[in-house]
Order: C-alpha cells, then structure tokens, then sequence
C-alpha cells in the first residue's frame, strides 16, 4: 500500500513540477531579454512546487495512516499489545516514528526534482533543505491527526474521512483569521494553522516560534490519542 | 498456593449488572473449566482477570500474592486467548510468533527456545513457514494459543478455544490442552460441556452474571451420580407395590403416571447405589407385570440445563 501510495505520489509531483516548468518557461520567453534574469525562478518554481506538494500530503496521510489503529481494533490485534510489558506511549511513538519515516521516504521521492535547480544556476540551496523540513514536519502534524482518527473508529475508511476532515481543518486555521475582524482571534488562528509555519519554512524563514509550534501540536495530538488508548481499554 | 482467586467481583455497565458478586479459585496446576449460556458473563470475567476491563468491585489474586501485581509482571505470569485469535495475517506462523515473543520482551538469548517451545506444544512445525491468512481454523486457533503461550506464563486463559472447530480438530485441540497442562494452569471456557468433562479437573457455572456451582469435578461427578433415576414400565400396579417400594426407604422420590404401555414409575435413589436387581425380585414376589427396567444417567448438559433454567 505504502509502495503504491509513493509511486502515485511521485508521479503526480514529476507532472506538477512539468507544468511549472513550463509555465516558467512561457512566461520567462514574454519577458525581454534584459529582464529575464529577474524573473525568480526559486519563487515561481520550487516554493510553488512545495506548496502542490504540501497540498497532496493533505489527500496522501490519512489514507497512509488509516490503518494504524483501526485494523489492530477490528483484527483484536491491538490485545497483543494490551498483553504484553509495553507502555501506550512505546505502542503509539513506535507507529508514530514508523508513520513518519515513511512519510519523510514519500517527499524523497521528489528530490530529484531540486537537482535540476544545478541547471538553472540556483546557488541559495538553503531555501530548500527548509522547505522540505517544513513539508516534513507538516507531514508529521497531519500523521498525529490522521493515527488519532484511525483510534476513533475500526473502519478504515471512515479513518480516513474522519483524518481527512481534522487535517482540513488544521489547514484552514489561516482562512478562518482572514475571516475575522478581531485582531487577536485573528492571530490566534494564524498561529493556529499549520500552513502559516509551513509558508515561514518553505521561503527559507527558520523561525523558533515555528519548531515550538510543531513540537506542541504534535505532542498534543499524540497526549489526546494516549488518553483515547486509555478510554478504549475500559 | 492457589493460582487464580476471584473474590466478589462486580461489574457494572451504565445500569447493567454483568457480574454480581463471584467468587471462585482456581488450584494450580489444574485446567478450570469455566461453563455459561451466552452472555453469562464468561468473557467479562475472563477480561477482568487479565485486566484488559476494570471490575466495578472485588478483587483477583494472582498466587496468593494478596496485593495487586503490577502489568507488567502480571503478563509475566499470565497468557490468554480471548475470543478470536490476535492475527496478522500477512505474516507467516514463525515471524508472527517471533514478533510476538519480542513484544513480550523474552530477553535475546531465550527467544529461540521460547519460539520452539510454542511450535512444539501446539504441533506447528508443519506450518511454521505458511501465511497465517492460508491456515485453516483449527490451526489459526493453534497460532493464537501459541502467542499466549511463548512466553511460558504459569497460568493460560483460553475463552472457547473449540468454538468453531469440526469434531476432529475438536479432539486434536483437547490433546493440545492436556498436554499444556504440564506446565500451565489452564482456565478454559466452553460450550462443549462433554470435552470440559473430558479435560477439567474443576468446573465453575456461571449463568446471568452469578456463580451457579463451583468445584472439582470429581464432586461434580458424584453429584451427577446421585442425580440418577430409574424408569419401570408395568402394565399396571397395586397399591402394595407402591407401599412396599416406600417401605424400602431407599429412594427420594416415587413418580407414578400414565404412559403408552401401561405405568410408568420414576424413582430417584438416595445413593449411587444400583437397585435394578431388588426392583426385577420385588416386582416378582408381588406379581406385578414389569414391562421395562432402565436407569437414567444424569450427564454434564442435564446438570448444566437444571442449574441454568431453575437460575433463569
């Protein structure tokens, strides 16, 4: 599954980046000669890039990490774990780093595509060594949410509605402080938006706030699906 | 030592009483056998024993210990198999097994012999290298009994480990059973009471959340013994005979009532004693016309029936 999952990602990532290329392209040929080395090729290229790949991740995880607990709960399986001398936590950080493993061998699947940034003459490569942190550590907020909604329930698909749902929501955080004209709500739902960390990362930005906010969300995540764990064993 | 003493557990859901106040041993070294109708609250008690649900009130003891053990070394001492066997699947018999025994952290050293001492026991080696999704049932069940078993508790908790199964695999598993007994105390439930009968050396009846009866099966042996009857068919009896069969003061009760072929009279004795022969002579000596002459043996399911219903 995770094979498959991988090799559609790379292949929708190897089409998105095409199309960039060449909408770069076409619109680097209007510009006269004189200008056409100020057209950003990081800007318009690879920061774009990382937001289409942001954005599949979205779809991506929660169908990788819908069965991380529903299928134990439907098999009985997770009763192996219940009877043997492992802790919850061991139980839920040892799916969680192999969700995240996997997750960070899906995005190297698109690091053939930063290398044809050698060919463009892009020497500033730091931009993108954090906009890939950046989309892995999105990649880790959206995997606590989706193996939190694979706790609720022993149906697969309805792990991933549900994971679909919560990491939507995650995403949207930054719509809703546009929406709103309180100054302070509004700031508290940017912080609150996994998107408005990721956006810091992916223009090179390293912002300490930025790494406190994932390691918090994350930790939250996983202290809430640890309680669930709890609540399901009574 | 006894192995497993449940001492007034309660259980309560929302306003539902499960379980209401159990109590039973079980002696080391025996196989328990633990008998209910569906919903008796078998699996409730099974569960609250490996502490996978929370009794409302009462306590369990593991070995006498008298204090609540810790998780961690209760799965040290305990194995079980609760309803359908924990499977992966897509694994083969021996990495299931292997996964399992890392789980249960068998140090390194001793993974190898636990590992064939679970394939030994159940008799695996023929299937160790199969896909578990390929196996039949009865070896799927085999596979589950193995993971309980890998890490050599003391004390094997097996809920309806038959169930399912087509009668040979039935006998194969009972075998099975037996044989772990060597080294485990066994607490089984069933609903094959005659295989129960077969392997158990104490029984415990538990109907609608309350223990019915619980003891050896020995006890519950001759309990059964004195529970026998004897059926005459006579064409007709006198009033002598009946006096004669009072007088005699061997029996509890004396049934008499119509049947087919003429009078059917239904004595249960006051021991286990055989009291055909004196019934043949009697019957003579008073010349009443005996058609037919049988006893009737009280089974585990007749006891079981009696005990349940007169509960319900």
């Amino acid at each position: 599954m995770a094979y498959i999952i991988a090799g559609l990602f790379a292949l929708i990532m190897g089409w998105m980046f095409f199309n960039q290329l060449v909408y770069f392209a076409d619109n680097v040929q209007k510009l006269p000669l004189n200008m056409r080395h100020e057209y950003d090729f990081a800007n318009q290229v690879i920061v774009k890039l990382f937001g289409s790949i942001n954005f599949i991740l979205l779809f991506m995880t929660p169908i990788l990490a819908m069965k991380s607990f529903s299928e134990e709960l439907r098999d009985g399986t997770i009763e192996l774990y219940y009877s043997s001398p492992v802790s919850d936590l061991e139980v839920i950080f040892g799916k969680y780093f192999a969700l995240i493993t996997k997750g960070a061998f899906l995005i190297s699947t698109t690091f053939i595509l930063p290398i044809f940034l050698g060919k463009v003459n892009v020497s500033d490569y730091s931009f993108v060594i954090s906009g890939y942190l950046g989309l892995w550590l999105n990649f880790c907020c959206f995997a606590a949410l989706s193996m939190f909604a694979s706790s609720l329930t022993k149906n697969q698909v309805l792990a991933a509605i549900i994971a679909f749902v919560l990491v939507l929501f995650s995403w949207m955080f930054a719509m809703f402080s546009q929406m709103s004209d309180n100054y302070l709500l509004s700031e508290i739902y940017r912080y609150l938006s996994v998107n408005h960390h990721f956006e810091n990362l992916a223009k090179g930005k390293l912002i300490l706030s930025d790494f406190i906010f994932y390691i918090s969300f994350i930790s939250f995540i996983l202290v809430a699906l640890r309680v669930r764990m709890k609540a399901r064993r009574w | 030592m006894n192995a497993i003493e449940v001492e007034h557990i309660s259980k309560v859901y929302g306003s539902r009483r499960v379980l209401d106040d159990i109590s039973f041993i079980v002696k080391q070294e025996s196989i328990h056998g633990f008998l209910g109708p569906n919903g008796a609250g078998k699996t409730t008690t099974m569960r609250i024993i490996t502490e996978l649900a929370k009794s409302s009130s009462g306590t369990v003891d593991i070995f006498s210990n008298g204090q609540k053990i810790h998780k961690t070394k209760l799965y040290q001492h305990i194995g079980f198999l609760l309803e359908e066997p924990p499977l992966y699947k897509d694994m083969t018999v021996l990495e299931y097994i292997r996964f399992v025994a890392k789980l249960r952290k068998i140090p390194q050293a001793d993974i190898q012999n636990c590992i064939d001492y679970a394939i030994d026991a159940l008799d695996l080696s023929a299937v160790v290298n199969r896909s578990i999704e390929n196996l039949s049932k009865g070896y799927k069940q085999r596979v589950g009994i193995a993971q309980a078993i890998v890490h050599r508790p003391k004390i094997l908790i097996l809920d309806e480990p038959t169930v399912g199964l087509d009668p040979h695999s039935v006998k194969e598993m009972r075998n099975l059973i037996l044989n772990l007994k060597k080294e485990h105390t066994i607490l089984i439930s069933s609903h094959l009471l005659h295989e129960m009968s077969l392997i158990c050396d104490d029984i415990t009846i538990i109907s609608s959340g309350t223990i019915l009866k619980t003891g050896s099966m020995a006890s519950l042996k001759k309990d059964l013994a004195n529970k026998q009857e004897i059926h005459l068919v006579f064409k007709k009896v006198n009033e002598t005979f009946y006096t004669e069969l009072k007088q005699l003061e061997l029996f509890d009760s004396i049934n008499i009532s119509d049947c087919d072929e003429g009078v059917l009279v239904v004595l249960k004795p006051k021991d286990t004693g055989d009291y055909r022969n004196l019934l043949i002579k009697k019957s003579v000596e008073l010349d009443v016309e005996l058609l037919e002459i049988s006893k009737k043996e009280f089974s585990l399911e007749d006891l079981f029936l009696e005990v349940t219903e007169s509960h319900d």
